[in-house]
C-alpha cells in the first residue's frame, strides 16, 4: 500500500504540479482579436505577416502600421482604446509575446519555408477573438501555446499541440522528412 | 510510519518518478539554460529595418547600411550604393553601431566639483555654459574635429558673435584648403582616382587612413582585377611599407614628410624634359624648383635616387591620365607644402579638372550667417595657439572642444593637454570620456552619428560633390544630445539670433541651397555633383624653401595611422580589439638602422624627441627604410576604456610642430629622433 501511494502521489506532482511550476502563464498585453479584423475588417492574413523584399520578415505589425486606421476608436471595445491611449499615442510599439521565440543561436528563415503552412508551426490564431495564453519555461525562457506531454516522439511537448518555442529535434525531423540538410550550419550560423 | 513503510512508499515515488516528465524534462531544460544564460545581451525579435548613413567616426564620410531592431542598432554592413564606399567598409565606420554602447561613453552632462565629474542637468549645464560665454566675451575658442558637418557654421556663426576664435582640427582637410588658398583657389580638393591609369602617391597613406580610403581602395581593386592585367599603375613613395605600399605596384623608399620635396623634384625632372603649366606664376616656381629641387639634392635630402626619380617624371609623362596625390603619412602635420607641389606638379600634368585628375569641388553655400566660409574656417593655425595658451602668452577664458582630443591627438601631446588646463574654462563635447574631456569642466555628451541630425559634405579627396544627411536611426543610448542644438539653445538664453531653432532646419536649408532632395536624403540617398570650380593656380609659391626638420636626433620619426587602431578622435575600438597583442608599443625599424643605433629585437628602448620622450620595444623588419624609426599612432592612452587605456605608448608626444610663416600652417610630419635603450 505505501508503495502504491508514494507511486500515485509522484505521478500527480510529475504530471500536475510540476508542469504548474516550470511554467509561467502571462497573457498578451493586449486582447487582440483576429476575428474582428479577419471577418469584419475583411483584411488578409498577408496584411499584416508578410516577407520583406529582402526575404526577412515581418512578423509582427508596428504600432505605426497599426495607427494607419486606429488614430481613433474605431469601435466601442475598451482594448482598442487602451491601444490607442498607451501605444499609439505614446509612439510605443506593443511588447507582444511570442509564442515561438527561437533562441539566438538558431538562424530560421521565414523565406526559406514559405512553402509550408503557417499552422505547421505556430498556433492557427487566425480565428481566434482572444489570444491564447502564453507559457513561459522559467528555466529556459522557451515558450509554449499550451504544456501538454505525449509519449512517442520525445519526452517533453506535443509540438502538435504546443506550437511553442522548437526544440531541435522538430527541425530535424521536419527536415529529413522532406528531404532537406541537417548539416549543423544549416540552421547555426 | 515505519522504516519498512518509509521505503516501500520511496520505492513507489522512485519507479512513479521514471514515469513523470521531471526527470527528463529537468534534465533536458538544465542543458538549454546552461547554454542560454539569461544574463547574456539578446537580439531583440522586431523586424529588422535597414538604413543607409554616412559614418561620422570614418573621415572618410563611408556609407553604411545599418541594421535595426524597434531602435535598436544590431548590424552594420557597407553600402553597395554609396560613391564613397561602394561596397567597402573601414574599420572606423564598422565601429558606429559597437561604440554606442562602450564603457566610454558619456552617459550624461557632467561638471567638475571639488569631487570631480558630477552629473548634472542639461537646462543647468545649459545656463552654466550660457553664463561663462556671456562673461568671456571676446575671449573664447572652440575647436571642431568635424571635416565634414554642417555643425561647424553654428559654431563658427556662434564664435563670431561672441568675437571668439573658431579653429578646425589640424588634418589633410585644412592642408587642403590652405593649399587651394596659397594658390589662388577655393573649394574641397578632390582625386579622380577611378579614372587615373597612373597614380602616385607622395606620402598619402590613400587605401588605409587618407582621403577617402575605403572608395580608393575599391578603385584600385578594380584597376588591378584578379588575373588580369592592371588597368593602373599604383606607386607609392613614402618610408614605410604600410597597406597601401604593401598592395601598390611599386614602393619607393622615401624619408617622412618629404612629399612636397619628392613632388617638386618630379617638377624639376619634367622641366628637364620640357614640360610647362597652364598656370600664373610659373617663372617664379621654375626658378625655385630649378635652385633647390635637383634631383641629386632631392636623393640627399630624401632618399629618393635620382635616376628613380627621373624614371618616375618620364613615367608620369607617358601617363594617359596621371594623378599624383600627396600628403602626410599619418594625416596630420603635412602644412600646406606637400598638397601646393602636388597640385604645381598636377598642374604641369595637365591634370586639373580632367577625368581622373584633380577636381576643384566647389564650397557648399553656406547657411547660418556670421559662418563665413569654409576657407575661412580653416584659415587659423591650432597648434600655435594651443602652445601660446600652454605658456600662458594667449588666454581662453572658454575653451569648447567638439569632436576632437587636442590633449591626445596633437604634437607635443602633453603641452596640448596643459593648454586645456590653462583655460579658463573648458567644455568638451565629446561622446566618450578622453582626455580632453577628463581635463574638462564641462562635458556636454554629444550625440552619435546613429542618435543624432547630421551631415557629410565632400570629405577631402573625394572624387566630386557629396552631400550625405544623417537622421536619428536609433534611440539615444543615453542622456546625450546633438552639440549644433545645444549650442543652439545655448545662443539663445545669450540672446543671439543664429537664425535657426534646431539643428534639423540648418540642415534642411543646407539641402535646399544645394539643390538635393530632402526626402530622398532622409531616406539615405546621396546626393552629388560633378561641378567644378575653375583653377588657374598662381605657383609662385609653390616651390619656396619648406621649413626644416623638427628635432636633431639621428632617425627620422615614421608615425603610422591605422583605422583598426583608431584616429585622432577615436581610441581603438572595441571590435578591433583582438588586432592589438600584448600591451606594449613596437616601434618598427630594420636590421641595419637597429645595427647602427644599438637596439635588438624585442628591446625596450626610449625615443626621445623634440617634443618629448615615449617607451617601446623594438621590432626588427624590412619593411622600414633606412634611416627611419616607425611607430603605430593611437595608442598610450590614458582615457577611454579597458579596450584601449594602458596599450603602449603615445607617439604624438614626441613630436614638435614648426612653423611655416609664409604658409599660416604649421608643420610636424618631418621628426627626428633619438633612440636609447630604456
Amino acid at each position: 500500500m505505501p508503495f502504491f501511494i508514494g507511486f500515485v502521489a509522484i505521478l500527480l506532482v510529475g504530471w500536475w504540479w510540476f508542469p504548474r511550476v516550470l511554467f509561467s502563464v502571462e497573457q498578451q498585453p493586449l486582447r487582440f482579436s483576429h476575428l474582428v479584423h479577419v471577418d469584419d475588417a475583411g483584411m488578409a492574413c498577408e496584411d499584416c505577416h508578410y516577407l520583406n523584399e529582402d526575404g526577412s520578415f515581418s512578423g509582427l505589425p508596428s504600432t505605426e502600421s497599426c495607427a494607419e486606421c486606429h488614430t481613433e476608436a474605431m469601435g466601442e471595445d475598451p482594448e482598442e482604446q487602451r491601444f490607442i491611449d498607451e501605444y499609439v499615442n505614446e509612439g510605443k510599439e506593443v511588447p507582444w509575446l511570442i509564442y515561438q521565440d527561437q533562441p539566438d543561436n538558431v538562424f530560421f528563415s521565414h523565406a526559406a519555408h514559405a512553402a509550408q503552412d503557417c499552422t505547421t508551426c505556430h498556433p492557427d490564431v487566425g480565428g481566434s477573438d482572444t489570444p491564447p495564453l502564453h507559457y513561459r519555461n522559467k528555466l529556459t525562457d522557451y515558450s509554449n501555446g499550451g504544456y501538454r506531454i505525449v509519449f512517442g516522439r520525445g519526452v517533453g511537448v506535443d509540438p502538435a499541440y504546443s506550437r511553442g518555442t522548437m526544440k531541435m529535434w522538430e527541425c530535424e525531423r521536419c527536415h529529413a522528412e522532406n528531404g532537406q540538410s541537417n548539416a549543423c550550419y544549416v540552421c547555426h550560423r | 510510519m515505519n522504516r519498512r513503510t518509509f521505503l516501500s512508499f520511496a520505492a513507489g515515488a522512485g519507479a512513479g518518478l521514471m514515469i513523470t516528465p521531471i526527470p527528463w524534462k529537468l534534465t533536458d531544460d538544465i542543458s538549454i539554460w546552461t547554454q542560454n544564460w539569461k544574463w547574456n545581451p539578446k537580439v531583440p525579435k522586431r523586424n529588422v529595418f535597414f538604413a543607409e548613413m554616412a559614418s561620422k567616426l570614418d573621415p572618410a564620410g563611408t556609407g553604411v547600411r545599418v541594421a535595426l531592431v524597434d531602435g535598436v542598432p544590431v548590424g552594420l554592413a557597407s553600402s553597395q550604393d554609396h560613391p564613397l564606399s561602394g561596397g567597402g567598409v573601414s574599420a572606423l565606420a564598422a565601429a558606429e553601431v559597437g561604440l554606442l554602447m562602450s564603457p566610454a561613453r558619456v552617459r550624461q552632462p557632467l561638471v567638475r566639483t571639488e569631487a570631480g565629474l558630477a552629473p548634472i542637468s542639461w537646462s543647468d549645464a545649459e545656463a552654466l555654459l550660457a553664463e561663462k560665454l556671456g562673461r568671456a566675451e571676446g575671449d573664447v575658442a572652440m575647436i571642431s574635429g568635424d571635416d565634414t558637418g554642417t555643425a561647424n557654421e553654428v559654431f563658427a556663426a556662434l564664435m563670431h558673435r561672441l568675437s571668439g576664435s573658431f579653429y578646425m582640427m589640424p588634418g589633410e582637410a585644412q592642408s587642403a584648403h590652405k593649399a587651394l588658398e596659397k594658390l589662388g583657389g577655393e573649394g574641397h580638393l578632390a582625386y579622380d582616382i577611378e579614372g587615373a591609369d597612373y597614380v602616385l602617391l607622395l606620402g598619402a597613406d590613400a587605401l588605409e587612413s587618407s582621403g577617402t580610403a575605403v572608395r580608393n581602395a575599391r578603385a584600385f581593386s578594380q584597376s588591378h582585377p584578379s588575373g588580369q592585367p592592371a588597368t593602373a599603375k599604383y606607386v607609392y613613395a613614402g618610408p614605410v611599407l604600410n597597406n597601401t605600399a604593401v598592395v601598390c605596384d611599386q614602393w619607393i623608399q622615401a624619408r617622412p614628410g618629404a612629399a612636397a620635396s619628392v613632388a617638386l623634384g618630379l617638377a624639376h625632372a619634367l622641366m628637364e624634359r620640357g614640360a610647362t603649366a597652364r598656370a600664373n606664376g610659373l617663372d617664379a616656381f621654375r626658378r625655385d624648383v630649378a635652385a633647390n629641387y635637383s634631383p641629386a639634392r632631392i636623393e640627399r635630402e630624401t632618399g629618393v635616387r635620382a635616376d628613380t626619380l627621373r624614371k618616375l617624371a618620364a613615367e608620369l609623362a607617358a601617363a594617359k591620365r596621371p594623378l599624383v596625390i600627396a600628403g602626410s603619412e599619418f594625416g596630420q602635420g603635412a602644412g600646406a607644402r606637400a598638397l601646393m607641389a602636388a597640385l604645381g606638379l598636377n598642374a604641369m600634368l595637365g591634370r586639373i579638372n580632367v577625368a581622373g585628375g584633380v577636381k576643384i569641388v566647389p564650397e557648399a553655400p553656406a547657411v547660418v550667417q556670421g559662418a563665413g566660409s569654409a576657407a575661412s574656417r580653416y584659415s587659423a593655425d591650432l597648434v600655435p595657439f594651443l602652445k601660446k595658451l600652454a605658456e600662458g602668452k594667449a588666454s581662453a577664458g572658454v575653451l569648447m572642444v567638439y569632436d576632437a582630443n587636442p590633449a591626445y591627438a596633437l604634437p607635443q601631446a602633453e603641452l596640448m593637454a596643459q593648454a586645456v588646463r590653462r583655460a579658463g574654462f573648458t567644455v568638451s563635447f565629446s561622446s566618450f570620456m578622453d582626455e580632453t574631456a577628463e581635463l574638462a569642466d564641462l562635458v556636454l555628451p554629444s550625440s552619435m552619428a546613429l542618435e543624432r541630425y547630421d551631415d557629410v559634405y565632400t570629405p577631402y579627396g573625394a572624387g566630386q560633390a557629396v552631400y550625405s544627411l544623417n537622421r536619428p536611426l536609433a534611440r539615444p543610448a543615453f542622456d546625450t544630445r546633438a552639440t549644433a542644438d545645444v549650442l543652439l539653445s545655448v545662443a539663445r538664453r545669450l540672446d543671439i539670433d543664429l537664425g535657426y531653432l534646431a539643428f534639423k532646419d540648418v540642415l534642411r536649408a543646407k539641402a535646399e541651397a544645394l539643390g538635393a532632395d530632402w526626402k530622398a536624403l532622409g531616406r539615405g540617398a546621396v546626393w552629388t555633383s560633378a561641378a567644378t570650380t575653375e583653377l588657374v593656380p598662381d605657383l609662385s609659391a609653390a616651390a619656396a624653401p619648406a621649413p626644416r626638420a623638427q628635432g636633431e636626433g639621428l632617425l627620422a620619426l615614421a608615425p603610422v595611422a591605422k583605422h583598426n587602431l583608431g584616429s585622432a578622435k577615436v581610441a581603438l575600438p572595441p571590435l578591433c580589439a583582438a588586432t592589438v597583442r600584448g600591451s606594449d608599443l613596437m616601434v618598427q625599424m630594420n636590421a641595419k638602422t637597429a645595427r647602427q643605433s644599438g637596439v635588438a629585437e624585442g628591446q625596450a628602448v626610449r625615443l626621445s624627441g623634440p617634443g618629448g620622450e615615449m617607451t617601446a620595444r623594438v621590432h626588427i623588419t624590412e619593411k622600414v627604410m633606412t634611416g627611419v624609426v616607425a611607430a603605430p599612432l593611437g595608442f598610450g592612452h590614458t582615457a577611454w576604456d579597458e579596450y584601449s587605456r594602458g596599450l603602449g605608448d603615445n607617439a604624438y608626444k614626441v613630436l614638435a610642430a614648426a612653423d611655416d610663416p609664409e604658409t599660416g600652417l604649421s608643420v610636424w610630419s618631418d621628426t627626428r629622433v633619438n633612440i636609447a635603450t630604456a
